[in-house]
């Protein structure tokens, strides 16, 4: 009886039931049967925290900080303040002159940057403005953008409602390819030059090349999660 | 049955006793899910400061109906100061592997890699420098897994 009691005793302390099976157990076993091992709480070595402190000591005052990438802030979700309230994302909002509201972000951008005339092919100097809305959109993890087309009045009213389609389209579609922005939260649509946001002519009936200018762009309409 | 056997048994009740505490009374602090491995649920058990350095322990659990491979590199494991902005890796030993465990090899600074059949689960345990800003709260990363947001540190 004695001498079984000790043998159940050092197999509980030595045994698979044992938790102190933590550590770099690298062993050249493999992984697959290291699972039927109970390991559920490791205990760690007890050299551990002396190694943690010298390695800490070496990294000196600010202890190994790394700013926080837009990047990583995107990736994370930042559902709780990390992105969207963070100065990076704060200073690119103000930047492209977004328009918040509670529930959505608006991002008005100048169609002569984006395209060259007639054509809706991006300009690669517009890359650059279109990675910061990519940015945004991630930052927040929205779960709804429309992007929509908007022309002057000069030209024929169905052309320019498929001009102002094709435009809106290249925007999602640099989004998707450039910024890793998911396709299927992206809507286009192309309006044409029935919403504009300035009058394309003087109130003399001269032509107001200023207004039309402001009326090519494209809006995107970013809902906040 | 002599009054030294009763007290070896009673000795063995009570460790048996509190081994099963370890495995399943476990306090969970937030539970988090793996993105990539179905079934895969992580757990934050523990998290404790001394001397300036955060040890985080976990407990992933296979809810899967089959077994699940699961592979760790530490290296892109970090905890984050939401509020000023920072990240922070893992502390690394002279050798240039990560005070973390348990790790299957060396690779890249130590990796968990083990396979955890339907049901069970493994602990896995790392160590951060605490945040130089003294956050209140902070986001702890590990790859493929849903970040821990918000998680409180003890003053």
């Amino acid at each position: 009886m004695k001498s079984l009691a000790w043998a159940a005793l050092l197999a509980f302390c030595f045994g698979p039931l044992c938790p102190l099976s933590g550590g770099r157990a690298h062993s050249g076993v493999d992984p697959a049967l290291q699972s039927g091992k109970n390991a559920e709480d490791p205990v760690i070595p007890a050299d551990a925290q002396e190694k943690a402190i010298l390695a800490l000591k070496a990294l000196g005052a600010n202890r190994g900080a790394r700013a926080i990438s837009f990047e990583t802030a995107g990736i994370l979700g930042v559902s709780k303040g990390v992105g969207f309230d963070s100065k990076q994302v704060q200073k690119t909002l103000k930047e492209l002159e977004a328009k918040e509201t509670k529930t959505t972000i608006q991002i008005d951008l100048s169609g002569d940057i984006l395209f060259d005339f007639d054509k809706w092919d991006i300009r690669p100097d517009a890359e650059a403005t279109l990675k910061k809305v990519g940015d945004i959109i991630k930052a927040y993890r929205s779960p709804g953008v429309l992007i929509s087309g908007h022309s002057d009045s000069k030209g024929e009213d169905d052309y320019n409602q498929k001009l102002s389609l094709k435009r809106a389209e290249s925007v999602r579609d640099w989004l998707v390819k450039n910024a890793g922005v998911e396709a299927g939260i992206m809507r286009t649509e192309g309006f044409g030059e029935t919403k504009p946001v300035a009058p394309n002519a003087n109130p003399d009936g001269s032509d107001n090349p200023a207004g039309r200018q402001k009326n090519r762009r494209v809006e995107i309409l970013i809902k906040k999660r | 049955m002599s009054p030294r056997s009763k007290k070896i048994l009673a000795f063995l009740g009570t460790g048996l006793l509190f081994s099963a505490g370890l495995f399943f009374g476990q306090e969970v602090i937030q539970t988090q899910s793996h993105n990539t491995v179905e079934g895969i649920e992580a757990d934050l058990t523990s998290l404790e400061i001394q001397n300036n350095i955060v040890t985080v322990k976990f407990k992933l659990r296979n809810t899967a109906a089959e077994k699940q491979n699961v592979t760790i590199q530490f290296k892109d494991c970090y905890i984050m100061d939401e509020v000023n902005q920072k990240k922070y890796y893992g502390l690394k030993d002279t050798d240039g592997l990560f005070i973390a465990g348990p790790a299957y090899d060396d690779q890249n600074g130590g990796r968990f890699w083990y396979g955890i059949q339907a049901g069970k689960s493994m602990g896995l345990w790392i160590k951060f420098p605490q945040p130089a800003d003294n956050p209140a709260s902070i986001t702890i990363s590990l790859p493929g897994v849903s970040p821990f947001e918000s998680v409180k540190l003890a003053k």
